[in-house]
């Protein structure tokens, strides 16, 4: 990725700028940016990319950006989702030649191809799987995380010459609970800059070194406390989701009157949001963050707690809707979509449901979302 | 044709009775004994070692496409909200629950209690889940790591751990206790059947081969759904009887028998015997497939500890290992059965089972020379059959075997 933000530079909220096409593409410059700093690639915030980090790679998050497919068509079927088809076409491509390694976590049925898909593709980086239980609440599941964990370092250190050690490892749960903190006090303060400056903000942080987006996002927020905040007015809504990697369905909802207030996005507030016990031996406190979570679409939980978590937010936020952002052919997504807007509607809040492909029909997409925001401005 | 294209075997009225006793039972009085909805790939000895009542919505779905009946109920399910995306067992099964008067033989019986192994997938935690919500009953989901590379001594003990869970889970919903005896004979049962059935798929390496890709569809049924029952192990017993007379007389299950072929993926239920007959027509016998081969895992017995074997048994599938697995598999299913080509449905109902088809083909025809064809369908969605593309595809690869012989 190239991001214009400069750390070095007096940052102020209307100086950042990002190239959002370069998102998708983090090789672009890496070398030149980070010449002494290895990459390791990963997709899902299931990774433990703490681990990677102590273990002395940059963990960079590979997102679906834009672009044609036509290697990927002759790898994988049509009723693959984008985020699988896109990112084996850079695969292919050579455009992801500057990772190190590759860390794909078993979640849905399409990683859990596209893993041995990209194994069986012969990248120049070798590829690491991580297999996470699917019921996090199950008996055993903690002791089999734990030991799947150690795996992995084991790895890390047989298969790149990269040992964690326990020191580094807690080095990292630090740095890394930081840029959670720093997250969520973003979120507190979106208000205080654009919507394009805000996503800027927060996807920088999954493909530029932790320590760089720590100093930045400080930066950015000590500034805002001095700035007065925009107020605005508007429906208010939140995301729901997988990977939004551009800015343009918040940008349309902002632009036509309403407000993102909060998200429940693998790109957004699933990032970052529980920390990691830093008290605690530091890989039982990696296993116990993923098993505090609420679970992601793939995973099982008996309790059931997303609509439970989705409802909660709408009445923390005071949002008047939701807005589903799914992309097509995502199975455990469009499953929970039924269950969370059955919920939704129990409560009385009206929902959006946004399908994404490979390109969005910007046309209809703001005539939909128009016709939702005057929808919850009559509400 | 002055022949018929499908050669009926002896045994389908027996089959036919087997099966409809099957559905016939589920709806008698049980008397106190608790239902479950299971996945295909559950641990099922478990649940009949403890008297529980296992039916399967999977070969419910099957049964439905191949009745042509699976579209109505998919779009019950898609009026509910549920994409047409997604896999279209689950749509016929929720579309089954949500309307009921439209479903065959009035959809299955109410569970009491649903258990759901991912061994095959993810879609079934949440085709489950909502099951669950609809019907509030108590699910389990026993989570079976998936295997990129070996099958882990952690993941072993976490598979264990979750089969205690899952008796308890069952001890606890119906009040029954698991007596290992029982348990024990089931797994014998079990095991009977599926050594029975592996026979009879390996009895198709004969030629002419005695059996083709519907009849193996055909006679899956029972490996799934009664896998471990004495009605299971009689009625494959008199299937392998048969099948060993064809090939000792020579005959075989298609007319002529000039091509060899091997299918991978689940068949395409409405369409079943019209899409084979397609290949029929070229003298094609689909000798051998990866699906119905999916039941051929034996549980050990004897030596070592026998959750350790059922774990072993059911985390290791087919479809919950590696595409180079899978490769390497079919590359000796193409020697063992003399192969002249491979066909492989890339269902869009069934990822796991689909997405690395490209992947596999190239891996084979590199390791054997042997071409494969892949044809873009469903398994129970008649929506996406284009019938007059797929001939002209099946036409094209007819002529490349043709060439090459």
């Amino acid at each position: 990725m190239y991001c214009v933000v400069q750390v070095r530079e007096p940052l102020l909220g209307d100086q950042i700028q990002w190239d959002w096409n370069s998102l998708a593409h983090p090789c672009k410059d890496w070398q030149t940016r980070y010449p002494t700093k290895r990459a390791f690639g990963y997709l899902c915030t299931y990774s433990p990319i703490e681990l990677l980090h102590a273990a002395g790679f940059v963990p960079v998050r590979l997102v679906q950006g834009s672009g044609q497919v036509a290697l990927a068509n002759a790898h994988l079927p049509s009723f693959s989702c984008a985020l699988a088809r896109m990112v084996t076409e850079r695969l292919l491509s050579g455009a992801l030649d500057c990772l190190s390694g590759l860390l794909v976590v078993h979640t849905c049925d399409t990683m859990q191809c596209v893993a041995d898909i990209w194994h069986m593709a012969d990248p120049p980086f070798p590829l690491v799987t991580f297999s996470l239980p699917t019921v996090l609440s199950n008996v055993g599941a903690r002791d089999y995380l734990l030991a799947e964990l150690h795996r992995l370092a084991a790895v890390l250190e047989s298969d790149f010459g990269a040992p964690v050690t326990e020191d580094a490892l807690r080095t990292s749960i630090a740095l890394y609970n930081e840029q959670r903190r720093l997250l969520a006090t973003l979120y507190e303060h979106r208000r205080a800059f654009t919507v394009e400056q805000f996503w800027t903000l927060v996807l920088s942080g999954m493909v530029t070194p932790v320590e760089e987006h720590n100093v930045l996002l400080q930066s950015v927020l000590q500034s805002v406390e001095e700035k007065k905040e925009a107020v605005r007015q508007g429906p208010a809504v939140i995301l729901v989701g997988a990977i939004l990697d551009d800015p343009t369905i918040p940008v349309i909802v902002h632009e036509l009157g309403g407000q993102v207030v909060w998200d429940d996005l693998c790109t957004g507030s699933r990032y970052f949001d529980v920390l990691v016990d830093e008290t605690q031996e530091p890989f039982g406190a990696l296993a116990d963050r993923y098993l505090k979570r609420v679970p992601c679409p793939t995973k099982h939980d008996d309790a059931n707690p997303r609509a439970e978590h989705l409802l909660s937010l709408v009445h923390r936020t005071g949002a008047q809707g939701v807005v589903f952002v799914l992309p097509k052919f995502c199975e455990p997504h469009a499953f929970d979509y039924v269950l969370l807007s059955k919920a939704l509607a129990n409560e009385g809040v009206p929902h959006l449901w946004i399908e994404t492909d490979l390109t969005a029909p910007i046309g209809q997409l703001r005539t939909r979302i128009q016709a939702f925001i005057e929808l919850l401005r009559g509400s | 044709m002055a022949e018929k294209r499908y050669k009926k075997l002896k045994t389908a009225a027996e089959l036919q009775r087997l099966m409809q006793w099957h559905y016939t039972r589920i709806r008698l009085p049980r008397l106190g004994r608790p239902l479950a909805w299971v996945t295909s790939g559950a641990p099922v000895e478990i649940l009949r070692a403890m008297g529980v009542i296992a039916v399967y919505p999977e070969n419910y779905g099957a049964l439905c496409g191949a009745r042509r009946e699976a579209v109505s109920l998919c779009e019950a399910a898609e009026a509910q909200g549920y994409s047409p995306d997604l896999c279209s067992y689950a749509r016929t099964s929720l579309g089954s629950v949500f309307q009921s008067e439209r479903a065959p033989m009035g959809g299955l019986p109410q569970p009491d209690l649903l258990i759901a192994c991912n061994n095959i997938c993810g879609t079934v935690i949440k085709w489950y889940e909502a099951v669950a919500a609809h019907y509030e009953v108590p699910l389990f989901i026993l989570d079976t790591p998936f295997i990129h590379g070996a099958f882990e001594p952690h993941a072993l003990a976490y598979v264990v751990a979750q089969l205690e869970a899952m008796i308890r889970f069952v001890e606890r919903t119906t009040g029954r206790r698991l007596s290992m005896k029982r348990l024990e004979r089931t797994v014998r049962l079990a095991n009977e059947t599926v050594q029975l059935w592996s026979e009879i798929r390996a009895l198709c390496k004969a030629r002419p081969s005695p059996l083709n890709a519907p009849d193996l569809f055909v006679n899956m049924a029972p490996i799934v759904v009664l896998r471990g029952t004495e009605g299971a192990v009689r009625f494959y017993r008199h299937l392998k009887a048969e099948v060993e007379m064809r090939v000792k007389n020579g005959i075989g299950a298609i007319p002529k028998e000039k091509y060899r072929l091997l299918w991978d993926n689940i068949a395409i239920w409405h369409h079943l015997y019209r899409f084979y007959n397609y290949f029929v027509d070229y003298d094609a016998c689909f000798v051998v497939d990866t699906y119905t081969g999916g039941w051929s895992q034996e549980i050990p017995e004897g030596q070592s500890e026998l959750m350790e074997g059922i774990a072993t048994a059911y985390a290791t599938v087919f479809l919950n290992q590696s595409l180079e697995y899978r490769s390497h598999l079919m590359e000796r299913l193409i020697r063992e059965y003399d192969v002249d080509g491979f066909v492989m449905h890339c269902n869009r109902s069934c990822k796991p089972y689909s997405l690395g088809q490209y992947a596999i083909r190239r891996r084979i025809t590199e390791g054997t020379g042997v071409p494969g064809l892949i044809i873009e369908s469903d398994m129970c969605d008649a929506r996406a059959f284009a019938a007059e593309a797929v001939k002209t595809r099946i036409q094209a690869f007819m002529e490349t075997l043709a060439e090459r012989k």
